[in-house]
């Protein structure tokens, strides 16, 4: 028997809708709760946090961030778990009623299914939350450190926030719509696979990555803020109307009046659209400030003098001019005193590769290295530090630490700069490679590391920039060698021998005799086409 | 004979019983992500077509825990075959899908790499699948075994995708991801095998181990 139970005449409307107002914010607060101590939401947390607090923690870790780039690089991260886990977490939550065959029930309760599905929507709100808070932890944590480079861009710390808050609405849709639990993984995994190809086709120019919920920078390595093509805000707006349109679209479905929905849908698509759009323009000014800076980073930087050097760096980049300056220092303090003085006056000058960067590798010709050369060499003599050091936009690795190390040492040796491709032959070339591994335990660690992967020749490369100091393999053999004897033992040594060492006339073997090495192995005539700078 | 006759009248219903949509939701889901960018962008490079047939077989590993779904679990318990015999059938003719998935996913993938595919080890990347579905099985197994109710793939899921995670997060030293080409490669199919063999024990024992030897529930009912 079915009854019509009609309500009470004397209840007020305006009192109905405040207590569904009520009855919606305490199961959202409810679900919201719920949501952040689910055991998925948790362990993400986990995932999410545990490598880069490790990163972060462990001996000999990477002090030295760039604000800005690894906060763009976070956001792939965030999507993956935290996202996946906000679009897995809300919904099952959507799903519970149905799992548990309950609906039937629920459609009894006082609350329209509306409103019900409303309160899912808020509930959304507290992983992102929760997002906000980790990574405006993780942010003020880095921007704490000493050694970091770069800026916060404040739209930046929101973005992670705002594309948990995406997945997650985009759960409670997809539990609304297809009553599958299996959806919202495999959505998850969706996400992942066109991140990765979003990732790999930036590269080549497109844009289209952008609306992905993550904002990738474009280039794979860390640009200084001058140079730095991000719309961060528009890309923040594009988020916010995503979201909206995906609330809309999830109400209307579970029964908002069209008369509502209509308009509102119409206001969230226009924000999506216009942000969506504008965020995919190229910045034609950084653009050109970008070809500018990769032949001539002078104007953009700030030099200061330490000691008797001067260092120029990009202006957020200046931080890291002390830690530069220990590794001048450790390397300056292994020669001879004289020896520094035979050229112009030490500099260290910071270059990016900001223009034409081969992200799938490439090569260059004899006249590209060589137009690149009188570039540089122009560039540091106009701005008065004739043969500075070069130095790249990568710090805090080993690997980037034996790099600049050897092209300390190959300016002190030879008197001249690394410029694009330097090979260093002979007796220099084992000065420098031993310079590089005794300066200090990075160094040392780094050039182990660079030796591993070089196959040929010691490869001494930065690859933020565009020039890389190359030790020929019978040189970087007796400067290896060296390292192995004590090292008050091989500094005196060093010091006794320096003139010999350094002159353009000295073989090799000659060097091996006087310092005690093993003599190398006789050169391989198939091999001895490359040429040497020294 | 008596065995042949009851495994056949247990492994023919479990087979039917089997809710086909989202498994093969997940494999068509898995296929499009090796075809769809196929048919789209023309050739890719090797190094993201490995990475697109990782993320397939994530899609597989996650039709595997849905596959188990057995919704009438609560009214087959009693039946008199031993509870591992529907899970074995279940996932006799879910293997018997899943290679075809794969045969066809791995051809696309070949095709698609035109003529760099000489760079991709088709065994070892059938390996790292067939270890990731193992992974798959052994997580819904586990679930399987405590959930009285049958619905497998909503906590297998979550399991599942965070044993990824952690996988994707191993450092160097044990890492199982490693790029096509790269020196670390053979290593790594040496930690793949071994995660297959350890994934399939662990799934053998979770269906069939029990914690009471059948005969002292015997002893106990009858003394």
């Amino acid at each position: 028997m079915t009854m019509v139970v009609d309500a009470p005449r004397d209840a007020a409307p305006v009192a109905a809708a405040v207590s569904r107002r009520q009855a919606m914010l305490a199961l959202a607060r409810f679900e919201a709760v719920r949501m952040a101590r689910h055991p998925v939401t948790v362990a993400a947390l986990l995932l999410y946090l545990g490598p880069w607090v490790w990163n972060l923690a462990r001996p000999g870790a990477d002090r030295y961030p760039v604000l800005h780039a690894d906060m763009a690089m976070l956001q792939m991260a965030v999507m993956l778990v935290l996202g996946g886990a906000a679009l897995v977490v809300a919904n099952l939550a959507v799903l519970r009623e149905r799992r548990h065959r309950t609906d039937a029930v629920s459609d009894l309760l006082v609350l329209p299914p509306t409103w019900r599905t409303g309160a899912f929507l808020l509930a959304t709100l507290a992983p992102a939350a929760l997002t906000l808070a980790v990574f405006a932890g993780q942010v003020l944590t880095l921007a704490l450190l000493p050694g970091r480079a770069g800026r916060v861009d404040p739209f930046d710390v929101a973005i992670p926030a705002a594309i948990v808050a995406v997945l997650g609405v985009g759960g409670v849709l997809l539990g609304r719509v297809i009553r599958s639990p299996i959806v919202a993984p495999l959505v998850a995994v969706i996400f992942a696979a066109v991140g990765f190809v979003a990732v790999a086709s930036v590269a080549t120019g497109t844009t289209w990555g952008r609306l992905l919920p993550i904002l990738p920078d474009d280039l794979p390595i860390a640009l200084p803020w001058a140079l730095l093509a991000r719309p961060s805000g528009w890309h923040l707006a594009y988020l916010v109307g995503l979201t909206a349109v995906l609330v809309v679209v999830v109400l209307f479905h579970a029964g908002l009046r069209a008369r509502a929905a209509v308009p509102a849908l119409a206001a969230a698509l226009a924000v999506t659209v216009g942000a969506g759009s504008v965020q995919l323009g190229q910045d034609d000014e950084i653009l050109a400030a970008r070809v500018a800076a990769n032949d001539n980073p002078a104007p953009f930087q700030t030099c200061e003098t330490r000691g008797q050097v001067t260092y120029c760096a990009f202006d957020d980049f200046t931080a890291w001019v002390p830690a530069w300056s220990r590794v001048v220092d450790d390397v300056v303090r292994l020669t001879p005193p004289g020896a520094v003085a035979a050229g112009p006056p030490l500099a260290v000058r910071q270059w990016v590769w900001s223009d034409r960067y081969p992200t799938f590798g490439g090569s260059f010709g004899p006249e590209w290295f060589e137009a690149r050369s009188r570039t540089q060499r122009a560039t540091d003599t106009a701005a008065g530090t004739p043969e500075a050091i070069p130095v790249g936009t990568a710090w805090g690795d080993e690997a980037s630490a034996a790099a600049f190390a050897g092209g300390v040492a190959y300016r002190i040796v030879t008197g001249r700069a690394v410029t694009s491709s330097t090979t260093a032959c002979g007796p220099r070339g084992a000065l420098i490679v031993w310079l590089t591994g005794q300066a200090n335990a990075r160094t040392a660690a780094g050039l182990r590391q660079l030796d591993n992967q070089s196959s040929g020749a010691l490869a001494l490369v930065d690859y933020t920039i565009d020039n890389s100091l190359l030790v020929d393999d019978r040189a970087a053999g007796v400067g290896l060698a060296l390292l192995e004897r004590p090292p008050t033992e091989a500094t005196a040594l060093v010091a006794t021998h320096w003139a010999e060492l350094t002159a353009p006339g000295t073989t090799l073997e000659q060097a091996a005799q006087l310092l005690g090495v093993p003599a190398p192995p006789p050169a391989d005539p198939s091999l001895d086409s490359k040429r040497c700078d020294s | 004979m008596r065995l042949v006759t009851v495994g056949v009248a247990a492994a023919v219903p479990a087979i039917r019983a089997v809710r086909w949509l989202p498994p093969v939701g997940g494999l068509l889901v898995g296929y499009a992500m090796v075809g769809l960018p196929a048919a789209v962008s023309g050739p890719s490079s090797p190094e993201l077509l490995v990475i697109l047939l990782r993320l397939a077989a994530v899609c597989a590993g996650l039709a595997v825990g849905f596959l188990l779904d057995d919704p009438s679990r609560p009214t087959t318990l009693t039946s008199p075959t031993p509870a591992w015999l529907p899970l074995a059938a279940r996932l006799g003719a879910g293997a018997v899908v899943l290679a075809a998935w794969w045969w066809a996913t791995l051809a696309t993938a070949l095709a698609a790499a035109g003529p760099a595919s000489v760079v991709l080890p088709r065994g070892d990347l059938t390996l790292e699948t067939a270890a990731v579905v193992a992974v798959a099985v052994a997580a819904g197994t586990l679930v399987w075994r405590r959930s009285a109710r049958g619905s497998v793939g909503l906590v297998a899921a979550p399991v599942f995708l965070a044993a990824v995670v952690v996988a994707a997060l191993l450092p160097d030293r044990v890492a199982l991801l490693a790029a096509p080409g790269a020196p670390t490669w053979d290593a790594a199919h040496d930690r793949w095998m071994v995660v297959l063999i350890g994934a399939g024990t662990g799934a053998l024992l979770a269906a069939t181990w029990s914690p009471v030897s059948p005969r002292r529930t015997t002893a106990a009912a009858s003394g």
